[in-house]
């Protein structure tokens, strides 16, 4: 599936696009070909092999590590997937390095269309953004490499269609577009007027919000200036009206009560626990009376060992030391820790638009004391 | 004319992982990911010149970087590229206890 050409994607020569290619097909090789032979080669030689030498198959998920990391198989499989994940940054940045001061005129006359973006300089950056570039990817989300910059909101916004082997879709729109049919399928006749997509990074998920409820005011915040930047000119140069800012979802500037809808998607496996919680309180503090939050984010851990072990592959192998974390939040409870009524939490399995997926959508609703609805 | 605007090339965070027996022989091995994809490259390049000069067309640049491959052209390179990895992988991924033409043809020398 090719990517939509709006007007602030990168443009790639031919020898561009092949290498992009190459990559998407050693992704496609390790994620379709490689990952199930895995787990065949796990439950067919190398548990039988351990239930042999131990009496009873690998228990554990340091077991499961124990037994993985002996495996040609395996350790290979996770070179591959290291290093074509490093290639794949340096490749498409290359790219967007060649064309990076057109690319910033551009992203500045279309902001200057429509929507609004509200940058921070004095905004902190957490240590546990600071200290490590998430997925691997040169500079993270925050970097600015010069005035006015969008390298890292170009590069992601290519990089990541690359990297999904084209599967999120022509605006790599797959895992937003769940997150807002969640809210939908769930409360049908719900008619939010303002919405806020929490981390809102290139806008992936900030736009199907728009599309899904067109008639509300569409928030993004985010912490990096860069993404934020070419964000709201790639939502301008598509034709929507949103609002970007530079703030801390741990600690927005925006009054209580300000939202209808605060949703997210991918943002919490990449913060440690206390600034989870602490985006929970958050959340809890903005909502309206009525007001719906939903994280869409992987937040139970997989029982079973080696699901659990694979699961937790980027952690060690992608930069995503907090994804492990993650998977230990107790959604209901932690929502109560944060003020919200436990009993009002709810899981929606949400199908893929593009790909054969069931995404587990978590959120809550009318949590705000004296605002729950009928 | 402005100073050009260098991107990263490293990522901050802990150090990368060993896979092999030798963090030099992960590199090699990385090394030859990005050779590979200039190699796969390089052979599109060329298929794209032969389709432009079969449609009578000169094989211009300009006209290389115009070119959008149809369906059928992305679905052989498709093909071309994941065989060209499925080669490259099979030495990378053989268990141990599969490397044993060597030690077998030297035992038979015995």
């Amino acid at each position: 599936m090719s990517q939509f050409h709006h007007p602030l994607l990168i443009q790639e020569t031919h020898d561009e696009r092949a290498r992009d290619a190459f990559i998407a097909s050693l992704r496609e090789y390790t994620m379709s070909g490689l990952y199930p032979e895995l787990r065949r080669h796990y439950d067919e030689v190398l548990v039988p092999r351990h239930a042999a030498e131990h009496g009873e198959p690998p228990g554990s998920v340091d077991k499961v590590r124990a037994v993985m990391e002996s495996s040609q198989l395996y350790t290979g499989y996770s070179l591959l997937v290291r290093g074509t994940q490093e290639l794949l940054w340096d490749t498409v940045g290359e790219a967007v390095e060649r064309q990076l001061p057109a690319l910033i005129e551009r992203a500045a006359a279309a902001r200057a269309t429509r929507g609004t973006l509200e940058l921070d300089p004095s905004l902190p950056l957490p240590n546990y953004t600071a200290a490590v570039d998430i997925h691997v990817m040169p500079g993270g989300f925050h970097t600015d490499l010069a005035p006015d910059d969008v390298f890292a909101g170009a590069l992601y916004d290519r990089g990541v269609h690359v990297f999904a082997f084209g599967g999120l879709g022509p605006l790599n729109d797959e895992l937003g577009v769940a997150t807002a049919a969640a809210v939908k399928r769930q409360f049908p006749d719900f008619a939010p007027q303002k919405i806020l997509d929490m981390g809102c990074g290139a806008g992936h998920a900030t736009l199907p919000l728009a599309d899904a409820f067109p008639k509300a005011e569409v928030h993004g915040v985010d912490l990096g200036a860069p993404m934020l930047r070419y964000a709201a000119g790639r939502a301008a140069s598509l034709g929507y009206t949103i609002h970007f800012s530079q703030q801390d979802a741990t600690q927005t500037r925006f009054p209580d009560a300000s939202f209808d809808v605060i949703a997210s998607t991918l943002l919490l496996h990449e913060m440690p626990r206390p600034a989870i919680l602490a985006v929970l309180r958050e959340c809890h503090r903005l909502l309206k009376p009525g007001g719906v939050m939903l994280h869409h984010d992987l937040l139970r851990w997989p029982d079973e060992p080696f699901e659990a072990f694979m699961m937790a592959w980027t952690t060690r192998h992608n930069n995503e030391p907090y994804e492990r974390a993650s998977g230990t939040l107790n959604f209901p409870e932690d929502c109560a820790a944060a003020g919200f009524d436990r009993d009002a939490v709810f899981v929606v399995a949400q199908p893929g638009a593009y790909l054969e997926e069931v995404y587990q959508v978590s959120g809550i609703r009318g949590a705000r004391k004296g605002g729950r609805l009928p | 004319m402005a100073e050009p605007i260098k991107r990263r090339r490293k990522a901050n965070g802990p150090r990368r992982p060993q896979y092999l027996a030798s963090p030099d022989a992960d590199r090699a091995v990385m090394m030859l990911l990005a050779l590979a994809a200039e190699v796969s490259a390089l052979r599109e390049r060329l298929d794209t010149h032969e389709r432009l000069a079969a449609a009578g067309q000169p094989p211009l640049p300009a006209a290389i970087d115009a070119y959008e491959a149809p369906e059928e052209v992305e679905a052989a390179r498709a093909a071309a590229r994941r065989s060209l990895i499925d080669r490259m992988a099979r030495v990378l991924l053989e268990p141990e206890s599969e490397r044993t033409t060597a030690a077998a043809n030297d035992a038979r020398d015995d």
